[in-house]
This record gives structure tokens, C-alpha cells and sequence, in this order.
């Protein structure tokens, strides 16, 4: 028998395979592969295969999962409404940081440098990837059904006067009363880019912009257009023809029947041994 | 017609581009029931929740109605084979008479004439070669005279279900290899497709069987043409009212085409690389892996496929241990010669849509129309989803996107993938970092690598330690037959070697 040919069954990257043979050899190599990943239990009863896990804690410190689109009845309406809609539903609208952290690793996932899983835990497949990806990066489709393609969202961040960077605070909406009134958290704001321009895909802990890009043109996943924050503006997401933008400066009460809301669940407490 | 068209400046995809929509705009076979799209479709749910989905094309993308296109791509291939199946009266035969005339430039009357209509009494004369009488008369010679159907480019043959399965043994050799046998000859059957029509089993017709069914590269479930193409295929004329196509049938001399010179071009579409790795082809050995494990089989790992799966029910065998891959979702594998037509469609699928370099998703977006007709499902893959009972393409589909699940899984599993492939590289090359190893370190290499993808607890995994032990068993094999160790190369990949994806 002869005929071999050694190629790998599927593509593998050749650098670094000399020190992996020398573990091998030595018995010194522990990786045993990717560790499985648990299903996010959400206190909320959502279709898991409609929400991905973000791979951080959300605003009540559990995992945190988020939706795949803009959530159908979610659009048409003004920030206040767009939030007392998903809040009854017992879900949120992402913060900057969680959206931010989500259109990264959609970004990596992309380029196969990461992989993305539902919150059941089953990864999502690459069509499913490119197809998010494409949502928060053109123009791609309007999940309402409208005219305007492109993912278009409100997130959860309002610019109010304040102690933090340029005087402001960033308000953030983390329940509400029976009255329908919001339950909020104040904290002083932190951003170091003040002026409209595109940005680098890397954010600040708080999910604003951290760089301004070299390339002052899009680049399809490799920058989005960041337009500052202004007094009691509010935050939201736009993918359209051209650019994608993490937009600060918008005004509260506008509401378009293509702009709604990705929506956020976390990981509930456990119960009888189960796991969050 | 076109400027472009009238001067003759086409490329070969261009005129098979304008003759595909051109047997669409004479009325010769209309359906816009759209169900191949390149870049996956927008789907719009309808109102009141009643599941139904309707796709939506991508902009500046494209849409195919799977029996012409198919028919298409079958009749630009040598020797495609291509099964038909629907019921009567809603343009089987049709479609495949125009795609082969337009597409292999036969004349319709000669396609027509060879034709053979399949019945219980359908007999090997009449589908492959009879002895010159006269000569058999006269001087007793026995000189053997290849029939019609054999000699015209385009084979169809029309209700092949009505005809009996030892008849149609004969078509199987043709679909094979486009040879036959008559007296004792080898006859060799023009270069061209097969079209083998089917209507819906009813008192009269025969099953065909898993190993017919399995020479057909690809097949087909035509539906009737939606309310509204009806306007079109009027406007054509009714040729039992007005006579005949003959306006209809004529190809523009400016779209002649070359057929050595598409295939050549099929061949040679180049595949999207990962790593010096071919993507497709890669993609389409994954999927043919992923079905062809069965635990119900054998503990032995070499015998444990479907295929020798054949003493067992496997729907009532022992649950094994991995519950939801892939491979618990068929009765079968898939053949080798599935395996050789994926990437031949895949090819020519990209080639007609007229893209530049073969990708996965031209294989996955035809995939369900190259295996419905020959993977069954389980019983667990009907109680999951009752639909996939009838609906076979739905099953593929879904099929598809699990092996798809399981390939990013892996893929992006860089732990494992760095163990398997780095005792690939020092089989091959007997070195780390440029440094001799001894064989014993070797074999010490093979078996941790073995040990640690093991552990994985995937099924895929199970393939890739597999193939480890596979080639370090092949290389000592070769070393211990007093052949010379092998002449080692740098770099990842051995160039030198026969390659297996290099498909015919």
C-alpha cells in the first residue's frame, strides 16, 4: 500500500504544529480539544436556537444571551415605548457594551477566528453566521418586512447630564415598576472619541468607541461609523448601504416601522441542582 | 437579441446562460416554482402563523427551478445521469427533451425518436442493440447493431418505473459507464445525458431499487407550474391546436456551443483554499464521513458502516453512544460515486451561476437534489420531523444543516485540530522542527494524538484518529515491504503524491 498523501481532512493552520508534536511526544500536552459549553437556562421562556450567548454577564450578572434579529412587534416605536415593550415580555434591550461584544464575536465568527453558540450551547452553523454577520454589516434585510434593509435597533443608553467624560452620565434602564415607569442606573460616562467618525471594532468598557480607525471609509467588519454622544441623546445600532453605525446621538421620541430592538435574556438562579 | 449576442462575442457561460432563459421566454418549460438559490433566501413568514414560508431572492442574486437546471447541468456533463420524478402531465418528459436539445444541440426530432417508453415488455432489442436480420437470414453472420437510444446524444427514458428491474440491470451498466453489452459485444453509448422519468407509484409501476437509484447523479421532484406560468406556456401556442414547435425548437446560431470546451471549463473551476486545503471538496468528503459511521454495525471501527450494516434493523438496534450526530439520521451511506458527482455538480453549479471559484455553499445549496433520491432516513429522523416522511428535500436540507453544525464545530476546534494534524505532518515528514524523530517517538506521537482527539466524544473524531492510524499503519507498511523510507518534503502538504481531490 502506498499512496499516501498526509493532507489533513480539513483545513488546519500549519504554524505552531512543530510545538504541538513536541508535547505530543513528551506527554505534555493537556489539551483535550474545546471545552463543551453549557446551555444558558434563561429565566424567560425563549426559543434557544433565537438567542445567542454573548460569552458575558448582563446587567443582573448572569450569562447573558441575545437575540439573533430585531424582535418581531418591537419596531415603530419611540426608545421609551421600544423598552416597555420588551420589558413586559421580561427580556431588555442590550446595553452598548453587550451589543458591542455580540457584533465582535459575530465579526470573529466570521472570519472563523471564533465560534458562536446558541443558548442551548450548539453552535450556530457558518450559514447562519454569515447571514448575522451580513444583517449588522450592510443592508442586507429588514427583518419587519419594510424598506429600509440592515439590522436597525435601540440600545439601552441614554447621555444625561452628569460627572463623567464631557459632563455626562450614561443612564441605563434595568426594570420596570407596575406603573410603567423605568427603573434606571447612573454611572459617570466613559468616552475618549468626541467627534462623528468611523471607529475600530474594539470598545471601551462601557461599549463605546475606543480608537478611531486609520481608514476613515467603511470596511465591512473592520470599523462602523460612531456618532458621539450629545446631551439626553440616546444610543442606538444601524447596518445600512454603505456603513454600519453605533449612532449616540439619537433623539428619544423618533421611531421608524424599520427601527425595533434585539432584545436581551440571562441566566436564571439555579433550581434543584440545575445549572445557570 | 442582444448586440453582444448578434456580433457572437459570448463566452460559452454567457450562451448557456441566454439559452437557459430563452427556453423560458419561448414558453418551452415554465415554472417559476423557484427552489435552488445560490445565496440563501430571505424567507417571509406568512400572516396567521400558519408556518408556511415563501424565499425571497437576494439582490443581484439568482434563481433556478430545479428540473431545468438540473437538466441543464446533466446535459453539459459526460454521461450525467438525471432521474425525473412528479406527477403525470406537468412537463417531465418535456423539460428533459428541451434541455437536452438546446443544451447538447441534438435535434428535438431525433431525441423524440429515440425516446423509449418504458412498459412491462420493455425488452433489451429495443433498448440497446438487435442482430442485423438480414445478415442473420442470409449468411447466419451475427452483426449487432446498436439502436437509436444508444446512439443519440440525449437518452430518455419515459416512465422507467413501469419497466421491470432485470430490464432495467441494462440501464444501470449505461448510467454507470455509458457502455452495454448485446451478443456477446461492448457497445459504447454516445456521450451525453440520462433522463430516466418517473410518475408516482400507482397499480402499474415497479420500485425501482437502492442500487438504480443510486446511479442517478442527481433527481428531481417537479411540481406543477404555479396559476400563473399558465399564461406563458399559452403563449407558446398549443401545438396540439397549431401544429408544431418548430419556430420555438430553432437555437440561434450565435448560441452553439461548445460543449469540449465547457467541460473543460467545468473541470477546471478553481476552489475557494483554506491552508492549501480545497474547501468544497473538503466539505463534500465531510459530509460523505458523516453519514458512513454506524455504532449498530461493528466495535471493530473498519467494518462499522452502513453498508455492512446489512444483518440489522437499524431502527431497532441498540441506542448507541452518540445520540443526535448526523449518522443516526439515515439507513444508508453514501456511494463512492455520490461522492464523485458532488463535486462535479458543485463545479458546474458554480460555473452556470457564474461565479469565480467553487465554494461549500454551491455544494450545500444542490446537495439536497444529488442524495434525496438515495439516503433514506431513520425513524428518528421522521419522528423529529413527520414532514420528512414525503418530503425528502426538506430532509436533506436538514440533514445538511447538522453535518454543517458538526464541520464548524470542528473546524473551529483548534486544540484538536493541532493534535491531529501535527502527527500528520510528523508521519509524513519524520521530523519536528527540522529534527529526525526515531520511529518509536513516532509511533509514541501517533498513539497521544490518537488518545487525545478520542477523548473528544465526537464521531468526527472518531474519523480523524482513524485516518491517523490509517496512514501511520500505510507508512510502516510501506517501510517494513523493504521499500526505501519516504522521501520527505517541507511544508505541510506532499504535492507528489496522488491527491483525492483531484476528481475526475
Amino acid at each position: 500500500m502506498k499512496n499516501n498523501d498526509y493532507r489533513p481532512l480539513v483545513p488546519v493552520n500549519p504554524e505552531g504544529l512543530d510545538a504541538v508534536a513536541e508535547s505530543l511526544l513528551n506527554g505534555t500536552n493537556t489539551d483535550r480539544g474545546s471545552e463543551s459549553v453549557p446551555a444558558i437556562q434563561t429565566s424567560e421562556r425563549i426559543n434557544p436556537k433565537e438567542y445567542i450567548q454573548v460569552g458575558m454577564n448582563g446587567l443582573h450578572g448572569k450569562p447573558v444571551v441575545i437575540s439573533c434579529y430585531e424582535i418581531q412587534g418591537s419596531n415603530s416605536k419611540d426608545y421609551a415605548s421600544a423598552h416597555r415593550f420588551v420589558l413586559s415580555k421580561g427580556l431588555y434591550a442590550p446595553t452598548p457594551l453587550i451589543f458591542t461584544a455580540h457584533l465582535k464575536n459575530v465579526i470573529e465568527a466570521q472570519k472563523r477566528n471564533k465560534q458562536l453558540r446558541y443558548s442551548d450551547g450548539t453552535l450556530l452553523p457558518q450559514s447562519e453566521v454569515e447571514e448575522i454577520y451580513k444583517h449588522l454589516t450592510t443592508n442586507y434585510k429588514d427583518v419587519f418586512g419594510g424598506s429600509n434593509p440592515g439590522a436597525w435597533s435601540w440600545l439601552n443608553a441614554k447621555f444625561i447630564d452628569g460627572t463623567g467624560d464631557n459632563g455626562f452620565d450614561l443612564e441605563t434602564i434595568t426594570g420596570m415598576k407596575p406603573d410603567g415607569t423605568f427603573i434606571t442606573k447612573k454611572v459617570p460616562l466613559e468616552n475618549k472619541i468626541w467627534e462623528d467618525c468611523f471607529v475600530d471594532i474594539n470598545f471601551n468598557q462601557q461599549g463605546l468607541a475606543n480608537a478611531k480607525s486609520v481608514n476613515q471609509s467603511y470596511s465591512q467588519g473592520n470599523n462602523i461609523k460612531f456618532y458621539h454622544p450629545r446631551k439626553n441623546t440616546v444610543a442606538r445600532f444601524f447596518a445600512g448601504s454603505g456603513r454600519a453605525y453605533l449612532n449616540c446621538d439619537g433623539y428619544p421620541a423618533s421611531s421608524n416601522s424599520s427601527l425595533g430592538v434585539f432584545v436581551c435574556a440571562e441566566g436564571a438562579e439555579p433550581k434543584n441542582g440545575g445549572s445557570s | 437579441m442582444t448586440e453582444q449576442i448578434r456580433e457572437g462575442n459570448l463566452t460559452e457561460q454567457q450562451k448557456v446562460r441566454e439559452l437557459y432563459g430563452l427556453i423560458g421566454d419561448r414558453g418551452l418549460y415554465v415554472n417559476t416554482n423557484f427552489d435552488v438559490f445560490p445565496d440563501s433566501p430571505e424567507e417571509l413568514s406568512l400572516a396567521g402563523g400558519t408556518g408556511y414560508k415563501i424565499p425571497l431572492i437576494q439582490e443581484n442574486s439568482k434563481a433556478y427551478a430545479s428540473p431545468l437546471l438540473f437538466a441543464t447541468l446533466t446535459s453539459l456533463l459526460n454521461h450525467g445521469t438525471m432521474l425525473v420524478t412528479g406527477a403525470p402531465g406537468i412537463g417531465k418528459t418535456t423539460g428533459a427533451e428541451f434541455a437536452g436539445h438546446f443544451f447538447t444541440g441534438t435535434p428535438l426530432e431525433e431525441i423524440l425518436a429515440s425516446e423509449i417508453q418504458g412498459h412491462p415488455q420493455l425488452t433489451e432489442e429495443k433498448m440497446v442493440a438487435s442482430y442485423d436480420i438480414g445478415k442473420l437470414v442470409n449468411s447466419g453472420e451475427k452483426v449487432v447493431v446498436p439502436n437509436r437510444f444508444l446512439q443519440c446524444p440525449v437518452k430518455i427514458l419515459d416512465e422507467g418505473n413501469r419497466t421491470p428491474p432485470d430490464v432495467l440491470s441494462i440501464m444501470m451498466r449505461l448510467a454507470d459507464s455509458g457502455k452495454a453489452v448485446y451478443g456477446g459485444k461492448l457497445l459504447e453509448a454516445k456521450k451525453g445525458p440520462l433522463f430516466v422519468t418517473a410518475n408516482y407509484a400507482d397499480e402499474g409501476t415497479f420500485q425501482f431499487t437502492p442500487p438504480f437509484l443510486d446511479r442517478f447523479d442527481v433527481a428531481v421532484m417537479v411540481t406543477s407550474p404555479p396559476s400563473w406560468d399558465l399564461r406563458k406556456i399559452r403563449q407558446r401556442g398549443d401545438e396540439k391546436l397549431n401544429g408544431g414547435l418548430e419556430e420555438a425548437v430553432k437555437i440561434p446560431e450565435e448560441l452553439r456551443l461548445d460543449f469540449d470546451k465547457i467541460r473543460k471549463e467545468i473541470k477546471d473551476m478553481p476552489q475557494q483554499m483554506e491552508y492549501d486545503v480545497p474547501q468544497m471538496s473538503t466539505f463534500a468528503d465531510f459530509v460523505y464521513s458523516s453519514l458512513r459511521f454506524t455504532e449498530a454495525a461493528s466495535e471493530n471501527i473498519a467494518r462499522a458502516t452502513k453498508g455492512n450494516a446489512w444483518q440489522i434493523n437499524q431502527d431497532n438496534a441498540q441506542p448507541g453512544h452518540f445520540h443526535d450526530s448526523p449518522f443516526t439520521y439515515t439507513l444508508n451511506e453514501l456511494s463512492v460515486r455520490t461522492a464523485q458527482a458532488m463535486p462535479r455538480y458543485a463545479r458546474a453549479f458554480a460555473w452556470i451561476n457564474g461565479d469565480s471559484t467553487v465554494t461549500p455553499t454551491h455544494l450545500k445549496t444542490i446537495l439536497p437534489f444529488l442524495l434525496w433520491h438515495k439516503v433514506q432516513p431513520t425513524q428518528k429522523a421522521i419522528t423529529e420531523d413527520p414532514f420528512y416522511a414525503n418530503d425528502r428535500i426538506a430532509f436533506i436540507q436538514g440533514l445538511a444543516t447538522k453535518i454543517e453544525t458538526d464541520y464548524a464545530e470542528l473546524t473551529g476546534n483548534k486544540p484538536l485540530l493541532n493534535n491531529y494534524a501535527a502527527a500528520l505532518q510528523v508521519i509524513r515528514t519524520g521530523k519536528i522542527g527540522g529534527k529526525e524523530v526515531k520511529p518509536g517517538q513516532i509511533r509514541t506521537i501517533v498513539k497521544n494524538a490518537t488518545d487525545k482527539i478520542g477523548a473528544e466524544d465526537k464521531s468526527y473524531a472518531i474519523n480523524l484518529a482513524h485516518h491517523i492510524a490509517s496512514e501511520y499503519n500505510n507508512s510502516v507498511a510501506d517501510y517494513s515491504a523493504g521499500h526505501k523510507p519516504r522521501e520527505y518534503s517541507d511544508g505541510l502538504h506532499n504535492q507528489s503524491n496522488p491527491s483525492p481531490y483531484h476528481e475526475k
